[in-house]
């Protein structure tokens, strides 16, 4: 097992997101993967749950997505360089991220910040993301968002 | 001729009063400031939904016409408002949206007030002895409050009418739905906007712009026939339709399942669809198993805070929620299917009428109230204009 590979499936994960090459993103997940969106709202003093979905729910919220109105605007994931913890039961990841919007005037701005919490299996000598949960510190997003972060 | 020149894109539309609106409504700051004084001074306005305020001395503070107020459930189980200022020096008395607390301290001197908003303490009063500056005196300045259906309104006039002569029959069709069962808030966030608020809210009373959003055309367009649809305007501006529409889900794959999933609210059916618009900012939806109800808050003639929040049902099943959840943030959380598509709407009408290239904006659909009319559109208007003396077409003042 090398931390570098599980390292780069967080970083190959994102690249995809911000290529917009969703079949590679799903790719890189089990068929049984989970991916959740969670924030912290101070005005309900509890976790509030934005986006939930397995792997079957992500892809047809791909395939949906050409038909759906969106702004012209470039989204760029950076990441902090991924904590692994490995344990006899699981592989967990930790990344600070900062996500980036780039708009047709070239203007860039933060999107959000939070981090992913991601579970990381090895299958016939690859690593494939199981479970991603996304914590998300910004909680006004302006138009939001189609795509997973 | 199919295009127009300056002098034709500036004549006003051959449509009756009310059937076209200015641009300038959305930018002249004169016309906000009218707006801040003679509507959102003088109406209810919706702050938070009473789960919110579950607990005796639970608080929530909010932002208002550019004050800060809060909303506190006192130790008799009333809930009051208050300005969030001391009455010392006006410093803010909390500074966090939410908590509870039994007493009120203000930071800087140590004023006590309890959640009455009456003085209970100031450190070494003696020196203030010759004077009126009294505990008794000294309360904290109280905002009407009232609640209808759950919702917390507060009113910034002491002589407006009051709240349920205010909403009238509005929300009947919402009341078994929003009462039968005990609801609370699941989903609360605030979105900043680049547009004046009566852009936003215009996506909240335009049924027209369904063919914006590619769920609503798979979903909804068709679900019914739109001559069966039934859209109502009420006393002071409120409108929308009380009696279901319909949505056909199975139409769109990602929301195929949505019956087998959790039960349907009261009094609906999964596929029912209500809205309604309680003048001039509060809108609220219930589609079949949950409900949105959302806020706008004027900042600038060209910004707005929009407070969205999601409501289900008190005390149900982790599964039940996971569920009411699901199918909110589907259409409405922030990556949700339909409000970014609504944002973009409002902004981008608010770019053009802000460089003066957009004039006139047509709300002039007539479909004997039924299927897309602008009748809801139209009845906001009638009333804006009563509160601003205003025809919102011509800027004219009205007689």
């Amino acid at each position: 097992m090398s931390n570098e590979e599980i390292r780069n499936i967080i970083l190959l994960s994102c690249n995809s997101l911000d290529d917009h090459d969703f079949e590679g993103f799903l790719n890189l997940c089990v068929k049984g993967f989970k991916y959740t969106i969670k924030v912290f709202s101070p005005e309900l003093l509890k976790d509030m749950v934005w986006l939930e979905h397995d792997y079957e729910g992500l892809k047809v919220l791909f395939e949906e997505l050409p038909d759906h109105l969106q702004r012209n605007e470039k989204i760029s994931r950076q990441l902090s360089y991924p904590l692994v913890e490995t344990s006899a039961k699981k592989i967990k990841v930790t990344t600070n991220f900062c996500v980036y919007k780039t708009d047709l005037d070239g203007k860039s701005s933060i999107f959000c910040i939070g981090n992913y919490i991601d579970n990381v299996c090895y299958i016939n000598n690859k690593y494939f993301l199981k479970e991603r949960v996304v914590h998300l510190e910004t909680r006004d997003l302006g138009i939001g968002l189609h795509v997973p972060i | 001729m199919t295009s127009r020149d300056k002098k034709l894109w500036q004549e006003m539309p051959s449509l009756p009063d009310f059937n076209y609106v200015s641009g300038e409504v959305y930018t002249q700051p004169e016309i906000f400031k009218k707006e801040q004084d003679k509507i959102f001074s003088k109406t209810w306005h919706f702050v938070c939904h009473e789960s919110e305020l579950s607990k005796l001395y639970d608080y929530r503070v909010y932002d208002y016409t550019g004050k800060s107020i809060f909303s506190i459930r006192g130790e008799d189980g009333i809930v009051r408002s208050f300005f969030n200022v001391c009455s010392h020096r006006g410093a803010k008395l909390f500074s966090m949206p939410s908590g509870n607390a039994k007493r009120i301290k203000c930071f800087y001197h140590h004023w006590m007030y309890n959640s009455k908003g009456a003085c209970t303490g100031i450190p070494r009063p003696s020196a203030y002895s010759d004077t009126e500056v009294k505990k008794e005196k000294m309360g904290l300045r109280e905002i009407r409050t009232e609640v209808y259906l759950g919702m917390i309104f507060i009113n910034l006039s002491d002589e407006s009418e009051n709240l349920h002569s205010y909403i009238g029959n509005a929300l009947d069709d919402l009341s078994e739905t929003m009462s039968m069962q005990p609801l609370e808030v699941f989903h609360y966030n605030k979105i900043l906007i680049h547009s004046n608020w009566k852009a936003w809210q215009e996506t909240n009373m335009d049924i027209y712009h369904e063919f914006m959003h590619v769920v609503l055309r798979k979903t909804q367009v068709n679900a019914m026939p739109m001559e069966d649809r039934k859209l109502s305007i009420f006393k002071n501006g409120h409108g929308g339709s009380g009696a279901s529409l319909k949505a056909s889900y199975t139409n769109y794959k990602g929301f195929a399942n949505r019956k087998d999933e959790v039960g349907p609210l009261p009094g609906m059916s999964v596929s029912d669809f209500k809205f309604m618009n309680i003048f001039p900012s509060l809108t609220i939806i219930a589609r079949g198993t949950a409900i949105r109800i959302d806020n706008v808050i004027p900042l600038t003639p060209h910004t707005a805070v929009i407070e969205m929040r999601g409501i289900g049902v008190m005390g149900e099943s982790d599964e039940d929620r996971r569920a009411r959840q699901k199918h909110h943030n589907q259409y409405w959380g922030p990556f949700g299917r339909n409000v970014p598509e609504d944002i973009i709407a409002a902004e981008s009408c608010a770019e053009s009428y802000r460089g003066s290239a957009g004039k006139y904006q047509i709300i002039s659909r007539d479909e004997d109230g039924t299927g897309q009319d602008d009748i809801i559109l139209r009845s906001f208007y009638s009333e804006w204009a009563l509160h601003l003396g205003i025809n919102p077409g011509s800027l004219k003042e009205i007689k």
